[in-house]
């Protein structure tokens, strides 16, 4: 697959101290939705340490807090409570302005909703990091057209959000989230809508990515797509209460044994609607 | 660089919307074009006053009937003279025998209906006066001759030429017979059309008609009223001299000084213009209470707008635009309204000028400063008005914005 090299330098890594630093440290992490009788921990006690270069899957129920978790990574939202290292930087301390550069240049996040601008067409919204940053812009749109073209959307370019697939929709996110090159990608279900071609275009885009020593951290609900991670995190009512760090082979047989579970629920129930996953 | 980015953005959010922008433009582009064509024809009476008056008759003296002459305005009314007359042909006589003074020229206004055959005008001002009074103002004839002072009292009448077209066609009017406060009179001349709406005359010379002197104080009991006397000096370099030895003489034939007053051309012209100022000044005033409504309009649409977009807003400030590019963008939004009304409010402004400037044979000025104003103040309302909408969106929380139903 033909994109442009990622960049090795990054704003985050200039500083020595933070060059052995982890990426991602959490402490005690704590986010709390509404006030006194009404309020609730999407987020109760998060600690969590992601080296450089890691692939993290997040599973868990819905309303678990998964979304959240992203959202404080990415830096929009802050936390009640708890500390956040982001290479080495605790981010409470950290300029609104500067969150906005390291949210542009470091970060890529892809929304569960996508949230594109219904009033630019595909290839302005991809654009859309790449205008925040020096250069000309069609230097940019040329690199937003080659990841769309990777995406097999080359001839929706000019088309507007609405007039797009779900699955369109969602590629179209994605290839927002990577056309900055970041070196932290925030997926939030990238492969919810995909059919499995499909996915297996994203996966492969992300795991090319990922060998280029970035990190990625994903939420996802298919059991399938642990094989690429390196690492599965599971979450329930605002907690993480299982990590455990995948080997190639434990990433196989830990898909493998989802799959056939899920094959055998399948059957009991005398339906291949929901049929998914690797041929 | 972000600023043509923000550029293109604010553009295209404006064509999206290009209803409510136009609308919400209309108010700049009306106060924009007001205040430019106050700017414009003033700057073109000014110009035609210090032009005719100042610049022309650097050797001219003005005697004016006193308390007239404080102001530009009843200084140039001649009915207002015609009023409060102090002047004698006595002094016009005085007057021509000083040493310094080449030409005297008395003007005794009377307001009066003019009539030819079936068509009259009721306000015509009709100037008594004697044979200078073409070398004093530099008239120029179409056709006939000016009346001699030998040839008093016979009936002559010279018409400025709008009055004579107006009348009569203007190739044929010499030797026609008008009717002017019921007497009649024979027109010997035309003159020709000068580019002077206010001049020193104090009179339009193109709407006027000229008798002499004799003629005229039959309609004032053989007593001339003389409204002001022109007199020009033999040498523009004495004429301060000239002008105290005047004094002197008014001063010595009447008892009271403040009956008249003696000014240079410069002075009478200063005077308007003064007063033009003042005009102009509290135009300006009010056209600036429309720019000001079409600033709030501009600054209630943007807050609208930024509340439309919230979305757009948290999305933009998701993948990384700092507060100052977002600020960037709905300024700028602001201000292409409000520059663009400018624009267009001062060619509108310059096309009006135009048509208004020849229809009054104005000169039609153009400094850089009325380009200067006529956009500097639209990126100022622009800027005022704009700011607060656009620090609105700047302070969006992304998280917020992102969360918001729609
Ligand atoms: N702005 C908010 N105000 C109040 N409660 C909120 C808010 N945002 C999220 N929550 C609550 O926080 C909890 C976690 O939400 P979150 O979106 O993180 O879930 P999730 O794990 O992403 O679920 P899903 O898999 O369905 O996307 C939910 O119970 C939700 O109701
Ligand atoms: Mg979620």
């Amino acid at each position: 697959m033909a994109t442009t090299p990622h960049s090795t330098g990054s704003i985050f890594f200039a500083s020595p101290v933070s060059s052995t630093a982890p990426v991602i440290g959490l402490h005690n992490l704590r986010k709390v939705f509404g006030y006194g009788d009404t309020a609730m921990a999407a987020l109760d006690g998060v600690d969590l340490t992601i080296e450089r270069g890691e692939f993290v899957a997040i599973m868990g129920p819905s309303g678990c807090g998964k979304t959240t978790l992203l959202n404080m990574l990415g830096l929009l939202d802050q936390s009640t409570d708890g500390e956040y290292i982001l290479n080495g930087r605790n981010v409470a301390r950290i300029r609104s302005t500067r969150k906005a550069r390291i949210r542009n240049r470091e970060i890529g996040f892809v929304f569960q909703n996508f949230n594109l601008i219904e009033k630019l067409n595909i290839l302005n919204n991809v654009t859309l990091p790449l205008t925040y940053q020096r250069g000309l812009n069609f230097r940019h749109q040329q690199k937003a057209s080659q990841l769309l073209k990777n995406f097999g959307l080359q001839n929706r370019e000019y088309y507007m959000p609405y007039q797009l697939s779900g699955g369109q929709t969602q590629r179209v996110a994605i290839a927002r989230a990577l056309v900055n090159n970041p070196s932290i990608i925030l997926a939030d279900e990238p492969t919810g809508n995909l059919d499995s071609k499909n996915s297996e275009i994203i996966m492969d885009e992300l795991t090319r990515i990922h060998r280029e020593g970035n990190t990625i951290l994903m939420v996802t609900h298919n059991p399938d797509l642990l094989s690429y991670a390196s690492r599965v995190i599971h979450m329930k009512d605002g907690r993480i209460v299982k990590d455990i760090e995948l080997t190639e082979n434990r990433a196989h047989s830990i898909a493998n044994k989802f799959i056939s579970r899920r094959k055998a629920a399948r059957k009991r129930r005398g339906t291949r609607r929901f049929v998914r996953g690797k041929k | 660089m972000v600023l043509p980015v923000s550029f293109s953005l604010a553009l295209g959010s404006l064509r999206a919307h290009r209803t409510r922008t136009l609308l919400t433009t209309l108010g700049v582009v009306i106060g924009v074009f007001i205040i430019s064509l106050i700017l414009i024809l003033s700057g073109g009476l000014r110009a035609s006053i210090i032009n005719q008056t100042a610049r022309l008759n650097d050797d001219v003296l003005l005697i004016r009937s006193a308390g007239d002459s404080t102001t530009g305005m009843e200084a140039f009314s001649p009915l207002r003279v015609a009023n409060a007359t102090t002047l004698a042909e006595r002094d016009v006589t005085a007057i021509s025998k000083l040493s310094g003074v080449r030409d005297v020229a008395p003007m005794m206004f009377l307001g009066s209906r003019v009539e030819s055959g079936q068509r009259f005008y009721d306000n015509i001002t009709t100037v008594a006066t004697n044979d200078q009074l073409p070398d004093v103002l530099g008239l120029k004839m179409i056709s006939g001759d000016w009346f001699s002072d030998k040839e008093t009292a016979r009936n002559y009448v010279i018409l400025g030429e709008k009055l004579a077209s107006g009348l009569i066609e203007t190739n044929q009017a010499m030797g026609q017979k008008i009717n002017i406060k019921g007497k009649e009179f024979m027109v010997v001349g035309v003159v020709k059309t000068a580019n002077q709406p206010i001049s020193l005359a104090g009179v339009d010379v193109d709407k006027a008609a000229f008798i002499s002197l004799a003629d005229g104080v039959r309609f004032t009991d053989n007593k001339a009223q003389i409204g002001q006397i022109i007199v020009r000096a033999v040498d523009k370099k004495q004429l301060e001299e000239t002008r105290k030895s005047v004094v002197a003489t008014l001063q010595r034939d009447h008892f009271d000084d403040s009956e008249f007053a003696v000014h240079t051309a410069h002075e009478a012209a200063g005077a308007t213009a003064g007063w033009l100022a003042t005009i102009t000044l509290v135009a300006l005033i009010f056209a600036s209470i429309s720019l000001l409504v079409g600033g709030i309009g501009i600054m209630n649409i943007m807050l609208v707008s930024v509340t439309e977009r919230v979305r757009e807003i948290g999305i933009r400030k998701a993948v990384g635009a700092t507060k100052r590019q977002i600020l960037e963008q709905f300024l700028l939004e602001a201000l292409l309204m409000t520059l663009g009304g400018g624009l267009v409010g001062l060619l509108l402004a310059y096309a009006a000028g135009y048509v208004i400037a020849l229809q009054f044979s104005l000169p039609l000025v153009s400094s850089w400063w009325i380009f200067a104003i006529g956009l500097g103040v639209p990126l100022v309302v622009g800027l005022l008005f704009g700011l607060w909408p656009a620090a609105r969106a700047a302070r969006q929380d992304p998280i917020v914005a992102l969360k918001q139903y729609h």
